[in-house]
């Protein structure tokens, strides 16, 4: 599968989920490095264009009434050296209540190289929180909850997307299809199998291990 | 209801490195930072807006490969 079909269905599979469950008929644009001179070789949101590599938020409505919040969207992409496959470098995803991303409620965010020490896929939580900001000035520091990186399962079991739209569902923040669970389900599948295969090429021996206690036949390859 | 799960407009659009490079210079732009404004912001932290830093970590990579 080429590149451009590979984001295509990256994209397609991403709005499926949200247009079968808090979206209605959105969908969501690729910008690709032809010539994939780079680690990031495309970037992936809601009306990702030319002059605007981020995209803009995505409201949050089923019906034609108007949002009350906002999902920004935001991956870059990139090819994975020993499978060819585009995959995601980074991400994230934030809930917000303008239309323009800057009043957050919260954000996960994922980087699959980080650059510094917090965890590769964390959250960051905006709100007012009395005893933190206590505990915090007793130590002479001052930091609000949003600045802190709560880890989410790391690199490999991080949340997905359908985690976080059943999260909006469930607590009843955001209007939902009825079926919203059949959305959920399909896009889980395909989630799940894409980590359990990415996994097994991370701990190869572990796998085998598994699958032999599964009663498996399972070689180690010759070395050549 | 019935549900509309239309994605007749998603788009993939393959551009030159030119193109890129110029398409990242129109995004950093969008923030009302430089480059260099947006690298120090990121060091110290301290973006003024959520566009800035959402800017700056999806066009970094770019950025320092050149």
């Amino acid at each position: 599968m080429t590149l451009k079909a590979q984001a295509r269905a990256f994209s397609s599979t991403l709005a499926r989920i949200l247009n079968k469950t808090v979206t209605r008929g959105i969908s969501l644009q690729v910008i690709l490095d032809r010539e994939q001179g780079g680690r990031v070789v495309g970037w992936l949101g809601y009306q990702v264009s030319r002059s605007n590599l981020v995209g803009q938020p995505i409201p949050l409505t089923v019906s034609p009434a108007p949002p009350s919040s906002y999902l920004w969207i935001g991956q870059t992409l990139m090819v994975e050296e020993d499978t060819g496959h585009l995959v995601t470098r980074s991400a994230q995803v934030a809930l917000c209540t303008d239309p323009d991303g800057e009043d957050q409620l919260f954000r996960y965010d994922y980087n699959r190289e980080p650059s510094n020490d917090y965890p590769a896929a964390h959250l960051q939580v905006y709100g007012l929180n009395q005893p933190w900001l206590d505990f915090c000035a007793a130590r002479g520091y001052a930091k609000p909850t949003e600045r802190l990186h709560f880890p989410v399962g790391g690199r490999r079991f991080r949340p997905s997307l359908e985690d976080i739209v059943e999260f909006l569902i469930v607590e009843k923040l955001v209007s939902f299809h009825d079926a919203w669970q059949e959305g959920l389900a399909e896009g889980r599948q395909r989630w799940d199998a894409v980590q359990v295969m990415a996994a097994v090429r991370a701990r190869p021996a572990d796998a085998a291990e598994q699958l032999r206690q599964l009663g498996y036949a399972v070689d180690a390859p010759q070395p050549s | 209801m019935t549900l509309d799960i239309r994605n007749s407009d998603d788009e993939v659009t393959a551009l030159s490195a030119a193109d890129i490079a110029e398409a990242v210079k129109l995004t950093v732009a969008s923030t009302g930072f430089t480059v260099r404004q947006l690298r120090e912001q990121a060091e110290h932290d301290e973006f003024p807006s959520e566009r800035a830093r959402t800017v700056w970590f999806s066009v970094k990579d770019v950025v320092d490969q050149r």
